[in-house]
């Protein structure tokens, strides 16, 4: 066990390196760099620019030099004092940026996943033990709808709903939009989430082993919960790995129509406005949590399955 | 649930009582699955006894619903199967009233009280039935405890004596392993002490050792034995195979297409079948010992899925003495022939106007001249087709983070091997014994580590080494050496018709050649094969199992091969199939004159079919010789282990003869013992050389290879036994 630990961890650190050089590559992208952009605003609206404050930007962020120099200069900054450079949209660090949005984002993100699994656990057993039944039809039916509808309808249906009944102003952030948020963005994993569980359910109770302990005299519950159900699970800790960018993806478009301060929109305004370190960052930091999030999934899954525990340290 | 008194007998209108002796009677049961397609009936009417303390193995061919019995008496039918009427009487204790298990709802607490209990079940597949979630001590906690009151200390004590009765080593440590980390046996025996946790009046087996090797499957046999002389219980045994019938039976039930065809003791049903299915099933198995090469006797067709049951007798379409009229209009009653013997069939009824077939005459069969009486072909002896030299084929074990290569699987290691052309060689072994590897590599499905495969075209053509050829180099090789596969279900891809599948070697090379030519040639190898040519556009899985293995077949004979490498191939089919496509590649190997290489694990079938045969153990192969000197006196002690561990489809030879029962499982091959790799099992080691000093093979008698050290000296007993009078 610990040296399958050992090994998953140590495999993160030529994942993560990767991660970084893609992001800083996305940083590098467009056309000159974010300096000469910032010289050109300026003059734009007519004010004068320090040279000697852009000279100390330069040299900072190794302008003008090799890739991997400037590579080095920025990671080197992230790894050593957190510096993630600065926003040039917003004239602040992006490290503050951040500091204001992310810990809103990683709510949500994990809200959202308790969301998921609280409706996807009950209503996905019911559907695969009452299999073909009324409340089966429904669940299955509920759960295509769920997958098919866009998250932004489904944000401003339930937006409208919140402001009709509770005549709640749109604009601003509280508990309720809060909760429609983790509503419309778990709706469609819990729709996926459901439809895994039924058909490994399902799969595992056609297997020989339930018949086996069914013959032992075994409750149906307890025989339920014992072991299908423990096998069943696993795509449960799987989705701790991918939640994370398939949230930030949808709530782009969710926190915009709900007005939430997360870091979707940031990321979409900085992509637009190519304010290339805030972007750059904000992909770093979201694929490393997305690398954790699998990695926590991957240490649960050898926990909790014997197979995966025992035969991968061979 | 019944209102009987102690003395109150049941009578059921087949006549059949739930007396003391009786600690289950099934009277007329019918268990139904009701599917969109239709109603399938199972089981259509079955009613047979156990008696207490005693074993009645039910056996049949797939589809005749004797395990789908079975697992209704625990009220374990899946849906949408259920039992649509019928009694199973249930009397665990003289002195109480038969209880009524058909009546008791399935998901309901007086079942639940029987299952584990009262009757204890194993099922098929030891590994698949146990969970790979917990350990094998939890397991056996949980079914013992769920029964008697137990604190956990006491149940896990209780739990340990058990894994020592059923015969695990070491059973503190393996109380902790989980069942992916035993072997087929071990988890066959942890299956065992679950079932009987609970010292159950009832053990059902349900065909618990056709999963398993045959020296596993004898150790289980006589576990089950032990066991039942110990606590009394009686056994309800399931299964397809006679000779493991003969063996274990104390009564023998005969199911065919739901119904019960015949039931009686096990020398009544062996030496004097009255049911013509019986005779028929008894006459198409190839006993071990016999050094009989005759063609076997089939079963004319297959077994009907039970949604298509024929009307009247539901043997009528195979039988060979049906009366029309008769047998496919009214089911035949089921007639007591006294001594408990019951057989329904209309030959064996009093009213029956005396009919021109003699009743007890073997008729359900086909008979051709055997053809193979024939000296063996004068070819044989020349330059061998195919001479493999020092072949090897080890597979890296990789170890720690970095995949560092830890080991060797010596799977095939230093292989000597020659077949002479329009021979069949057999090679045999237990599993992971590298019998497969080594057709693999010959083959060239896999690239062998080392060593040479001469191949010599008897055509002409100079000899190569196919073990060097590059895969372009191997194209017109690939032609000459085929390929039949063991599985005829997972073998053929679903989405190809016949005609795509079995002309695919040809348009391979022939890819400018007219369609209709190839049409042509694969309608005459369906043809030949026994197939309908019309069948040619139809998918795979319109056939049975024993219809797609002869699609296999003819895909591998539609290159016209020298060799045809045939690995398990007829080990998934039917008795009554079985021996059809026996016998029709003998009849192949006459008609295109084939080599055969044939690997089995089934080593009656290979004394049927072969002329030599060959013992592989640990990727060696430990003895060679002709078929005949191999089954009358090894010179190997594995080989003679492996004879004395299949049962014969004779219930008289039960107690006679040396029983050699091989002791714990294959070593790692990775890690193989030194001195002579058997010596960890081997009943005749002896410490002065066999640990230490690795023998070699060479040859006993002229053209008998061993490798054993006192090859030349042990009196080892072969298969061969005076046959007695049985049979037609
Ligand atoms: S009843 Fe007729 S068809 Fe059936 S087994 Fe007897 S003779 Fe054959
Ligand atoms: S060499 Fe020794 S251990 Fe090996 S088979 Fe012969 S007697 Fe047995």
């Amino acid at each position: 066990m610990l040296s399958f630990l050992g090994r998953r961890a140590l495999y993160m650190i030529p994942t993560v390196f990767l991660i970084s050089v893609v992001s800083f590559a996305i940083i590098q992208l467009p056309p000159g760099d974010y300096l000469t952009a910032l010289v050109t605003r300026l003059e734009a609206q007519g004010e004068t620019v320090d040279q000697t404050q852009l000279e100390g930007l330069r040299s900072r962020y190794g302008l003008g030099e090799a890739f991997h120099v400037q590579y080095w200069k920025w990671i080197s900054g992230i790894v050593a004092d957190l510096d993630f450079g600065q926003s040039f949209e917003w004239n602040r660090p992006v490290a503050d940026l951040l500091a204001d949005r992310l810990p809103l984002t990683i709510a949500l993100a994990g809200a959202t996943v308790l969301f998921t699994w609280l409706m996807a656990f009950p209503i996905g057993i019911y559907s695969a033990v009452k299999q073909y039944s009324v409340g089966d039809y429904v669940a299955t039916t509920l759960g295509f709808l769920g997958l098919a509808m866009p998250n932004f309808l489904l944000a401003l249906l339930l937006m409208w709903i919140a402001f009709s009944t509770f005549g709640l102003s749109v604009g601003r952030p509280n508990p309720v939009t809060f909760a429609i948020a983790i509503g419309v963005l778990g709706t469609a994993g819990t729709a996926g989430l459901i439809r895994i569980l039924r058909a490994n359910l399902l799969d595992e109770l056609r297997k020989p082993y339930v018949v086996a302990a069914r013959a032992q005299g075994l409750p149906e519950r307890r025989l339920l919960v014992k072991y299908p159900l423990r096998v069943a699970m696993n795509p449960f800790f799987s989705t701790v790995g991918w939640l994370l960018p398939s949230l930030v993806g949808g709530e782009v478009i969710v926190a915009t129509v709900i007005n939430l301060n997360t870091v979707g929109p940031l990321l979409l305004s900085a992509l637009q406005s190519q304010d290339m370190y805030l972007a750059g960052s904000i992909i770093l930091i979201l694929s490393v949590l997305t690398v954790i999030g699998t990695l926590i999934s991957d240490v649960a899954l050898a926990w909790l399955d014997p197979r995966v525990r025992l035969r991968t340290g061979r | 649930m019944t209102s009987q008194t102690n003395d109150a007998r049941v009578a059921a209108p087949t006549g059949l009582e739930v007396g003391e002796s009786v600690v289950l009677a099934i009277d007329d049961l019918r268990t139904h699955f009701r599917t969109e397609q239709g109603v399938v009936r199972a089981v259509d009417g079955v009613s047979l006894t156990v008696p207490r303390g005693k074993t009645v193995c039910v056996v049949g061919e797939s589809g005749c619903g004797k395990s789908v019995t079975a697992r209704s008496v625990l009220g374990l039918v899946d849906p949408p199967g259920r039992i649509e009427a019928g009694h199973i009487w249930w009397r665990p204790d003289p002195g109480t009233a038969p209880l009524d298990l058909a009546g008791l709802d399935p998901r309901g607490e007086p079942i639940r009280n029987i299952r584990g209990n009262q009757i204890g079940m194993v099922f098929q597949e030891p590994m698949a039935s146990l969970s790979p979630m917990y350990t094998i001590g939890n397991q056996l906690t949980q079914a013992i405890r769920l029964h008697v009151n137990l604190s956990a200390k006491e149940a896990r004590e209780r739990a340990i004596a058990q894994l020592v009765r059923v015969g695990i080593p070491q059973p503190e440590r393996r109380f902790d392993a989980y069942p992916f980390q035993l072997s087929g046996g071990m988890c066959q025996r942890a299956m065992i002490a679950i079932a009987l946790a609970c010292d159950p009046a009832l053990l059902i087996a349900d065909e618990p050792t056709t999963a398993l090797d045959v020296t596993t499957q004898a150790r289980i046999l006589d576990l089950i034995r032990e066991l039942q002389d110990e606590t009394g219980m009686a056994v309800m045994f399931i299964t397809h195979d006679l000779g493991v019938v003969a063996e274990m039976a104390d009564e023998v039930v005969v199911m065919y297409l739901g119904t019960v065809v015949e039931r009686g003791t096990v020398t009544d049903i062996f030496e004097r079948p009255r049911h013509p299915y019986t005779q028929a099933l008894l006459e198409s198995v190839p006993a071990i010992g016999r050094g009989d090469r005759a063609r076997l006797r089939t079963i004319a067709g297959m077994v009907p899925h039970p949604d298509d049951r024929p009307t009247g007798c539901p043997f009528h379409t195979r039988c060979r003495s049906a009366m029309p009229g008769l047998c496919d209009v009214t089911p035949p009653a089921a007639h007591d022939l006294g001594d408990g013997r019951v057989a329904a069939c209309h030959l064996l009824d009093p009213d029956l106007p005396p009919s021109p077939t003699p009743a007890v005459a073997p008729v359900a069969i086909e008979i051709t001249e055997p053809d193979h009486a024939v000296p063996p072909d004068p070819q044989i002896g020349d330059q061998p087709l195919l001479s493999v030299r020092q072949l090897r084929m080890h597979f890296p074990v990789t170890k720690g983070m970095f995949g560092r290569v830890a080991g060797h699987v010596r799977a095939v290691d230093d292989v000597d091997l020659d077949i002479h052309p329009g021979e069949t060689l057999g090679l045999v072994g237990e599993s992971g014994c590298g019998k497969t590897t080594l057709g693999r590599c010959i083959a060239r499905a896999l690239d062998p580590t080392g060593g040479q495969i001469h191949y010599q075209d008897p055509a002409g053509g100079r000899p190569v080494d196919l073990a060097r050829l590059t895969n372009t180099q191997l194209h017109p090789y690939r032609r000459e050496i085929r390929v039949i596969f063991q599985d005829p279900f997972g073998s053929l891809n679903p989405r190809k018709t016949l005609l795509q599948i079995i002309a695919e070697p040809l348009r391979n090379r022939w890819s400018g050649r007219a369609d209709s030519a190839i049409e042509d040639q694969v309608a005459e190898m369906l043809r030949r094969v026994g197939l309908r040519p019309e069948y040619m556009r139809r998918y795979p899985h319109a056939f049975s199992g024993g219809e797609r293995q002869r699609v296999n077949i003819a895909r591998a004979l539609i290159t016209n091969p020298r060799l045809v490498i045939a690995d398990e191939a007829v080990s998934a089919l039917d008795v009554s199939v079985r021996a059809q496509i026996l016998n029709l590649l003998r009849d192949l190997q006459d008609e295109y004159r084939l080599t055969y290489l044939f690997i089995s694990h089934d080593l009656s079938v290979v004394e049927h079919l072969c002329d030599r045969v060959a013992v592989m153990y640990l990727g060696k192969i430990v003895e060679q010789t002709d078929t005949g000197a191999l089954y009358a006196g090894p010179r190997h002690p594995y080989t003679e282990a492996l004879l004395s561990a299949v049962p014969r489809p004779d219930p008289r030879l039960r107690d006679t003869g040396a029983r050699i029962r091989l002791g714990d499982d294959l070593p790692d091959p990775a890690d193989p013992p030194p001195g002579c790799p058997f010596h960890t099992r081997c009943p005749h080691r002896r410490l002065t050389r066999c640990d230490t000093e690795a023998p070699r093979l060479q040859d006993v008698t002229a053209g008998h290879a061993a490798s054993c050290h006192y090859a030349g000296e042990l009196a080892l007993a072969g298969a061969a036994h005076t046959r007695g009078e049985h049979g037609a």
